[in-house]
């Protein structure tokens, strides 16, 4: 049999239908609206340089005493939890009836050249949350990490056990030397040090080129030519733009903490060899004792399941729950799934502790 | 990523000419130039299958006949738009290679050949387009030219689409080694004289790491290649494979679908070698390399002409980030002492002080210094 069964008619149907839906996309662009930055509504209750604490408004009768912190990964921006009506991981736990707080790290520039992971972490991290007691006349809160932002987190977490109720980690790699972790594969023989002496910040260009490397044929490709066949339909183009807007926008890594990110987890993987420090302060996971959730993302390219799930038995804790849930690294916030699945899994776990 | 930009551009500036006529008259004018040429092409192609390659090129020439008026009829910085039909030109590419392709199989006649012949016949000649194992690097160089630009080059039709890698390797690296460069570096040269020692020790060097580049560069491009081969090489099983089972591809895009899986998966096994993450290291490296001897050499022109350098800045970003870090601790110290003066009884560590009582302190602190100025 012939491998190929189309007809020559066919096949310009189909190209005559590509070039058209292409075509009429031009309309489904002229509905699309302001792309947001977040749809939820937040106030900045504390500031510090470039870093500001943000609070939501409630949704509906708190029914959780103790607040939520988010706090998101220096690369990219937070606003992927609160992206659109109906895909905003914010709103699902606003709605639960969560009291809600994200750190919002900022567009680093020259001047932050110098900050370190200390000044994030037990800095602007740490104010935060004696920001956050100090408003609720509590001792400790539940911290939530997504990504990066789940290393800063669970360190955090090591360093100030006394502060942190509960935590959560969302796809948050831990051992960065899985065998299937690409980034970390191919961030193996750079000269870190080099590249921050010469560049000073990391441009956020600088890691988006290195993300699309990772799956080229599809994100630079494949994607786009996905893409024409929503075009008819502006809401679905809305969808896939915002996705878009978020994924470039992409702040400058601060050259230190991006050297010591680099060079302490990624080459040294440090945090799971029980060998870091930050600021001083020894990191050791078998310091956090509080209940752990960690959920992953079982089709995740970018922090592979293996990676996340090795904080089991690492953990001082004996509460550890661990959710896999079915898709990549962002579809785990953005999908429509993920809107009925993971807010929800966060508010039982809360509740239950 | 390039229609987001449009998109972002155009809701945040109505008040630019150029967008209000993209928005109206530019957009119903693509519609119909692309709608005409879809018309024709559907007509002429069921008349004469044979003539796809000529329609192509006419629709080559409507759009860039689109762009020029357009471009006139705005009268402004058309970059935007010139882009967008980049783009559309782009996908006509990529139509018009699965059209191709498709009049390759159509020749197939499977009632009278051994389709299996012909078949390998067009794989072999994709693949000799891609470079084979044995060819050197600056063959492959050639014939990459002919088939598009990496990385996209690989995929028919992408070659010209805004493409974040090949943009970021122009924005950081071109001006190290712009064609040029090395007229730069003789203009100098004054006759009998020759540059001054200091500054060809600088070319010297600066050669040497651009070499080092390049080299770094070719190599990694040629595990990229070779990747690309074995995806094309895998897409030739997976369609004997098929054949086999009795199963068939019924569509182009099935076609872009399976070329594209078989793409990520020679690339992920390429990427996940040693061998890749040196050579990736080392580009990485290399352009670093060039980028850091390129800017100590500037550091010594700003010096000269009495400016301020990356160095000079880098240096008090240094000293402000110690300074906020200083006045965190003794902001800290200060609320803590004011905590217990209030409370005595109470003896407050400086780390347990409020944002609060911060924000008050502050506020008393600058109201100080005010007073002190007036």
């Amino acid at each position: 049999m012939f491998p190929f069964q189309g007809r020559p008619d066919q096949m310009i149907d189909e190209i005559v239908s590509f070039n058209r839906q292409l075509a009429h996309g031009m309309d489904a662009f002229k509905q699309i609206g302001k792309l947001r930055s977040g749809i939820s509504k937040c106030e900045v209750v504390w500031k510090r340089d470039k870093a500001q604490l943000l609070r939501y408004a409630p949704l509906s009768e708190t029914t959780m005493p103790v607040p939520v912190m988010i706090t998101y990964a220096l690369v990219n921006r937070p606003y992927v939890a609160d992206l659109q009506e109906g895909r905003s991981i914010i709103q699902g736990l606003l709605k639960a009836g969560l009291e809600i707080y994200l750190i919002d790290w900022g567009y680093p520039g020259m001047e932050d050249r110098h900050l370190q992971l200390d000044d994030y972490i037990n800095g602007y991290m740490d104010e935060c949350v004696k920001h956050i007691c100090q408003h609720h006349g509590l001792e400790s809160i539940n911290l939530m990490g997504i990504c990066q932002g789940g290393v800063f987190s669970a360190c955090y977490a090591a360093m100030h056990p006394e502060r942190v109720r509960n935590l959560a980690l969302t796809v948050t790699p831990i051992d960065f030397h899985t065998k299937d972790n690409l980034l970390s594969h191919l961030a193996k023989h750079v000269d870190v040090d080099l590249a921050v002496d010469a560049l000073g910040n990391i441009p956020g260009e600088f890691l988006n080129a290195a993300f699309l490397s990772l799956r080229p044929y599809r994100l630079l490709g494949q994607k786009y030519v996905d893409m024409v066949g929503l075009l008819d339909n502006p809401e679905r183009t809305f969808n896939f733009l915002s996705m878009e807007k978020w994924i470039f926008d992409s702040p400058d890594q601060a050259g230190e903490a991006y050297r010591q990110f680099i060079k302490e987890f990624y080459q040294q993987n440090k945090l799971i060899k029980d060998e870091l420090s930050i600021g001083g302060r020894e990191v050791r996971l078998g310091n956090i004792k509080v209940p752990v959730l960690n959920i992953y993302a079982s089709e995740d390219h970018l922090v592979p399941p293996s990676s996340t799930k090795a904080l089991a038995g690492k953990v001082g804790s004996s509460d550890y729950t661990e959710i896999e849930f079915p898709s990549g690294h962002i579809g785990i916030y953005v999908s429509s799934k993920a809107q009925k699945i993971i807010p929800r899994a966060i508010v039982d776990w809360l509740s239950e502790r | 990523m390039l229609i987001l930009q449009l998109v972002e551009v155009d809701t945040h500036m109505n008040d630019n000419p150029f967008f209000d006529f993209f928005a109206t008259s530019g957009s119903e004018e693509g519609r119909r130039v692309t709608q005409d040429w879809a018309n024709l092409m559907y007509g002429m192609m069921q008349a004469n299958p044979s003539s796809g390659a000529d329609l192509r090129q006419k629709f080559a020439e409507m759009i860039t006949n689109w762009q020029k008026y357009a471009g006139n009829a705005v009268g402004l910085d058309a970059q935007p738009q010139i882009a967008a039909m980049e783009q559309i030109k782009a996908f006509s590419e990529f139509s018009g290679c699965f059209a191709e392709f498709a009049q390759h199989f159509q020749d197939l006649n499977p009632a009278q050949r051994d389709w299996r012949d012909q078949f390998n016949k067009i794989f072999d000649a994709f693949a000799a387009a891609l470079g084979d194992s044995q060819k050197n690097v600056t063959e492959y160089m050639r014939d990459w030219q002919k088939v598009g630009s990496y990385p996209a080059g690989g995929m028919p039709g992408f070659g010209s689409v805004h493409d974040p890698i090949s943009e970021h390797m122009r924005r950081f690296f071109s001006p190290m080694f712009a064609e040029d460069m090395l007229k730069d570096c003789f203009s100098s040269v004054g006759a009998g004289t020759g540059q001054p020692q200091e500054m060809q020790d600088y070319w010297q060097e600066a050669m040497r790491l651009a070499a080092g580049f390049h080299k770094a560069w070719l190599e990694r491009s040629d595990l990229e290649r070779k990747a690309s081969h074995a995806g094309f090489n895998l897409m030739r099983e997976r369609l004997a494979k098929l054949v086999e089972k009795g199963e068939s591809i019924d569509s182009l895009r099935g076609v872009y679908d399976l070329w594209v899986d078989c793409q990520e998966e020679a690339w992920a096994k390429m990427a996940f070698s040693e061998e890749y993450s040196r050579a990736f290291g080392e580009l990485s490296n290399c352009a670093m390399r060039c980028r850091k001897h390129q800017m100590e050499s500037m550091e010594k022109w700003m010096a000269a002409v009495g400016l301020p350098s990356r160095h000079d800045i880098d240096a008090l970003a240094n000293v402000v980030q110690q300074l906020r870090r200083d006045l965190k601790f003794a902001q800290e110290r200060i609320d803590a002492i004011e905590a217990n003066r209030s409370d005595p009884k109470r003896n407050t560590p400086p780390s347990s002080v409020t944002a609060a009582r911060k924000k008050v302190h502050k506020k008393a602190k600058k109201a100080t210094i005010k007073k002190k100025v007036s």
